[in-house]
C-alpha cells in the first residue's frame, strides 16, 4: 500500500465517541483528528480509557455513540473496510507461540489478503525492518520479550497499513529495546504511516512522538502537538527555566514562590516545577536578555537561566492540571 | 469459498499446528493395533466383520466426533486465550474462509484417522448390508461428525464460552436435541413425516444432512458476527421454519379424530417448538447492553435497517412464536363456529406460553444487565430451578400450582376448571409484568441515562 504523507486531510477522525462499561462510562464525548504521518502518544493514568479508545478506533468494540472515520471510511458502519487500512498491536502481542517468526508474519500477510508473491516480499522486507532476519525459524514462544514485541509489530505492519495502533508497546522492554522501538516508530512515520501509541509511561514516548492525546477518566483533556511535530500549526511558546541559589543562603524573600509571584506581577506566565520556575511566553533573545537583567537588578540570586524543552511531562501536567506523573 | 482449502491461510496454519509426518505414519498403525486388541479380547464368537463394524463405529464416535468437537472448539478457545482473535477479526479473511479453515484445519488429524475408520465401517458393513446402505452409513457418520464439530465451534463463538466442558456438554445436548426425534421413531423400518411414509434410514440421513447444513449456516452466521459483517435475522427465521416443519412432521397428535383438529394440533405443537426455540437462542446470543443501546438509538432514529442488523435472534423467535400462537388461537376459535369453545381448548392455546417466556426472557436479561451480578448464567440456572422445580413441587396441591406451569403442559388438562384457568392466565401475566418492570428499572438505572463516571 502506498501513502501520501502530504495528504492534508486527517487519517483518523473521531467524533463524540462515548463508550460505556457496566456501571461506568469509559469514554465521554471524545473527539479528535490525527494527521497523516504523525506519531501521537495516547497518555493517561491506568483506567483512563486508553485501551478502550484504541479498540474503538480499531473497530474492535462498538461504542455507545459517536463516529470514527479512518481515511474517510466510517469504521462503525464498514469495519471490514476500515480494518484493511489498519494494523493493531495489542499489549499482549497476540502471537502464535508454536509458529516460527517467519510463519507468524507470513500468516499475517496472507490473512491480510496479500498474494503468495506479495507475501514473500512483504515478509522479507518487514522482518528486515524489525531486525529479526536472524530469528526466522525460531518459534515465537522462544523469543525474548523484545524480540516478540518486534515480531508482533511486524505482524501488524506487514500489509503496510496507513494507521498503526499500538497498545503499550514498550511495556516491560529494557532500555535498549525501547530505543530500537523508538527508531522503528520514527522510520514507519517517515514512510508515511500514522501511529497512535498508548502508554502510561511518558518517558518512553518522549523520543518519537509528535503529538499527544491526554485522556483522563474517559475525558480528552488535551490534544497537543509537541515542539518537533511536523504537523504543528503554530510556533510554540518558549520556555525558560530559572533556578535560584538555596533560600537559606539568600533569605526567604528570595525563594521560588516569591519569584513566581514576582513573575506574575511582571505579567509573565509562570509555574513552579520541582526546584525551578518555568516561564512561558513569546520570549525572543532580546526579551530573554532583558528579563535576566531585571532579575539580577532586583537582587534575585539566579543560579540557572536556560531555555527549556517542552517535555511530554509538561504537556501532560498542563492538561491534567496536577503535579503528578501518571502512575 | 473464494480460496480453495489448501490456499486458505487459516487452514494452513491450523493444519500445520495439528498434523505432522509422525502422525501420518503412526496413526494407521495405532488404529490397527486398537482393532486387533478388540478382536483378540472378544470371547463371544461373534463374526469378525461384525466386531470390526461396531468397533470402528465406536472409534469414529469417540475419536472423530467427540475428540474432533473438542479440537474444533479449542481452535477458537486457544485464540481467545492467546489474544490472537482480535488480529484474526481484523484480517481480510471472510467468514466462510474462516469456517472452512478452522473446521477442517483444526480437525484434519481426526479426519485423517476418521477416514480409516469410515473405510473400515464401509468394508465391514458390506457383509451385512447392501452397498448403497453401507455408503449411507458412512455418509451419515461423516455428516454427524461435521454437524457436531460445527455446533461445537458455534457454541465456542456464540457466548464467548471459554469454559470448554460447558461448551462440550451444550454441544452434545444440542446434537441430541436435534437428532433425538429421528432416533426415537417407533417403527424400526419406516416412518411417517407429514403424512409421507419413507424408510427410516433414508429419513434419518436426509435429516442429518439438513441439520448438518444448518449447523454450518449457523457457524457461518456466528463467524459473520465476529468478523463484523452485518447480519439480518432472515437466516434464523429460515432455520425456525425448517425446524418447525421438520418437528411438526414427526408429531402424531393423539386427538386427530377429525382432520381439522389434527391441523390445529399440528399448529399448536409447532408454536410450542417456536417458544422452545426462544430459550435455545437466548442461551446462545450475547446479552450485552451495547446491543440494547444500539437498538434503542436506531429506534430513536427510525433506522429500520440498523434495527434489523442488531435485532437479537431470540426476539425474532419471540415474535415468530407469538404470531404462530395467535394464528393457532384464531384457527381454533374459527373452528368452533357456534362460539362455544371447550374449556380445554382455551387451556391448550399456545398463547399461554407467552407470559412464561416473556417472564423468563426478562429475568435472564435482568441478570445479565445488572452490573453486580458476576455470574448471570449461574443465577439464571438457580432462578429456573426455583421457578420450574421448587415452586412446582411446593404448590403441587395448591391453586398456585397453575402460576408456575404453563397450562398446555398440565397433564390433566381435560379436567381443567374455570378458577384454575383464571389462575393459569392471570398469575403468569402478573409475573411477566413484574419481570419486565424489573428489567426496565435496571435498564433505566444502569444503561439508559448517563452512568456514573468513576470506576
Amino acid at each position: 500500500m502506498t501513502f501520501t504523507a502530504a495528504d492534508p486531510s486527517p487519517i483518523v477522525r473521531v467524533e463524540h465517541l462515548t463508550f460505556d462499561y457496566p456501571g461506568r462510562r469509559a469514554l465521554d464525548d471524545v473527539s479528535f483528528a490525527l494527521m497523516p504521518a504523525s506519531i501521537t502518544a495516547l497518555v493517561g493514568p491506568n483506567g483512563a480509557g486508553k485501551t478502550t479508545l484504541l479498540r474503538s478506533v480499531a473497530a474492535l468494540e462498538e461504542p455507545r455513540c459517536g463516529r470514527i472515520f479512518i481515511h474517510g471510511i466510517d469504521a462503525g458502519e464498514n469495519p471490514r473496510e476500515a480494518h484493511r487500512l489498519m494494523g493493531y498491536l495489542p499489549d499482549h502481542f497476540g502471537l502464535y507461540q508454536d509458529l516460527s517468526a517467519q510463519e507468524c508474519v507470513r500468516h499475517a500477510a496472507l490473512s491480510r489478503g496479500l498474494t503468495e508473491a506479495e507475501a514473500d516480499a512483504a515478509v522479507r522486507r518487514t522482518l528486515e525492518q524489525v531486525q529479526l532476519t536472524d530469528k526466522l525459524d525460531e518459534q515465537a514462544g522462544l523469543l525474548s520479550r523484545g524480540q516478540r514485541q518486534r515480531l508482533a509489530l511486524a505482524q501488524a505492519i506487514v500489509h503496510r497499513p496507513r494507521l498503526l495502533l499500538a497498545d503499550e508497546p514498550a511495556s516491560g522492554l529494557d532500555p535498549e529495546a525501547r530505543a530500537e522501538l523508538a527508531g522503528l516508530m520514527k522510520a514507519l512515520a517517515a514512510e508515511g504511516m500514522t501511529i497512535l501509541v498508548s502508554s502510561h509511561i511518558l518517558a518512553e514516548l518522549e523520543h518519537y512522538c509528535t503529538a499527544m492525546l491526554v485522556l483522563d477518566d474517559g475525558h480528552l483533556r488535551a490534544h497537543q502537538s509537541l515542539a518537533s511535530s511536523p504537523t504543528q500549526s503554530s510556533r510554540p511558546k518558549r520556555l525558560l527555566r530559572i533556578r535560584l541559589a538555596d533560600a537559606h543562603d539568600t533569605g526567604a524573600a528570595f525563594d521560588l514562590t516569591a519569584l513566581h509571584r514576582w513573575a506574575q506581577d511582571q505579567g509573565l506566565e509562570s509555574r513552579l516545577q520541582a526546584s525551578a520556575l518555568l516561564i512561558e511566553g513569546d520570549l525572543d533573545d532580546r526579551a530573554q536578555s532583558r528579563l535576566l537583567h531585571e532579575l539580577v537588578q532586583a537582587g534575585w540570586p539566579v543560579l540557572e537561566f536556560s531555555p527549556h524543552t517542552r517535555a511530554l511531562q509538561d504537556v501532560y501536567l498542563d492538561a491534567v492540571g496536577r503535579q503528578e506523573q501518571p502512575a | 469459498m473464494s480460496k480453495v482449502l489448501p490456499h486458505n491461510p487459516e487452514f494452513r496454519r491450523t493444519f500445520k499446528l495439528g498434523f505432522s509426518a509422525t502422525r501420518l505414519l503412526i496413526d494407521p498403525f495405532l488404529i490397527g493395533l486398537a482393532l486387533a486388541s478388540v478382536v483378540y479380547t472378544e470371547r463371544h464368537n461373534i463374526d469378525l466383520w461384525v466386531i470390526i463394524f461396531y468397533a470402528a463405529q465406536a472409534g469414529f464416535f469417540f475419536f472423530t466426533v467427540l475428540w474432533g468437537s473438542y479440537q474444533a472448539s479449542q481452535s477458537l478457545v486457544r485464540e481467545f486465550s492467546a489474544g490472537t482473535w482480535d488480529t484474526q477479526r481484523m484480517s481480510a479473511l471472510g467468514p466462510w474462509q474462516m469456517v472452512w479453515g478452522k473446521l477442517f484445519g483444526a480437525t484434519f488429524h481426526v479426519w485423517y484417522d476418521g477416514a480409516f475408520l469410515l473405510l473400515l465401517i464401509f468394508i465391514s458393513s458390506l457383509g451385512m448390508e447392501e452397498i448403497t446402505d453401507s455408503l449411507l452409513i458412512v455418509l451419515a457418520w461423516a455428516a454427524f461428525a461435521v454437524m457436531v464439530h460445527a455446533i461445537s465451534m458455534m457454541l465456542s463463538l456464540s457466548p464467548r464460552a471459554k469454559n470448554l466442558p460447558a461448551t462440550g456438554v451444550l454441544g452434545l445436548l444440542l446434537c441430541l436435541l436435534l437428532t433425538a426425534p429421528s432416533l426415537a421413531l417407533r417403527d424400526p423400518q419406516t416412518c411417517v413425516w407429514l403424512g409421507l411414509e419413507m424408510e427410516r434410514p433414508t429419513f434419518a440421513l436426509l435429516s442429518l444432512l439438513a441439520l448438518c447444513g444448518w449447523s454450518l449456516v449457523g457457524l457461518w452466521q456466528a463467524m459473520r458476527r465476529e468478523l463484523f459483517e452485518r447480519n439480518t435475522p432472515w437466516w434464523w427465521l429460515g432455520f425456525l421454519l425448517f425446524w418447525l416443519l421438520w418437528g411438526m412432521g414427526l408429531l402424531s397428535p393423539a386427538r386427530s379424530v377429525i382432520e381439522w383438529i389434527k391441523w390445529i394440533d399440528y399448529l399448536s405443537y409447532t408454536a410450542l417448538l417456536a417458544w422452545v426455540s426462544v430459550y435455545v437462542q437466548l442461551l446462545l446470543a450475547p446479552k450485552d447492553p451495547a446491543t440494547g443501546q444500539q437498538i434503542f438509538i436506531a429506534w430513536q432514529r427510525r433506522d429500520k435497517v440498523r434495527i434489523l442488523h442488531r435485532l437479537p435472534n431470540y426476539l425474532v423467535s419471540v415474535l415468530f412464536a407469538f404470531a404462530l400462537s395467535l394464528i393457532t388461537g384464531l384457527v381454533n376459535y374459527l373452528a368452533f363456529k357456534n362460539g362455544t369453545i371447550p374449556l380445554r381448548e382455551l387451556a391448550f392455546t399456545p398463547l399461554l406460553f407467552a407470559p412464561f417466556v416473556i417472564r423468563d426472557l426478562a429475568c435472564v436479561l435482568w441478570f445479565h444487565l445488572t452490573p453486580n451480578i458476576k455470574n448471570p448464567l449461574g443465577v439464571t440456572f438457580v432462578a429456573f430451578l426455583v421457578l420450574y422445580a421448587l415452586c412446582h413441587a411446593l404448590f403441587r396441591e395448591s391453586p398456585l400450582y397453575f402460576a408456575f406451569v404453563p397450562l398446555p403442559l398440565y397433564p390433566r388438562i381435560l379436567e381443567i376448571t374455570v378458577p384454575q384457568l383464571a389462575v393459569g392466565i392471570l398469575l403468569p401475566v402478573a409475573q411477566a409484568i413484574l419481570a419486565v418492570w424489573l428489567l426496565h428499572g435496571c435498564w433505566q438505572k444502569h444503561w439508559a441515562g448517563t452512568p456514573r463516571r468513576t470506576p
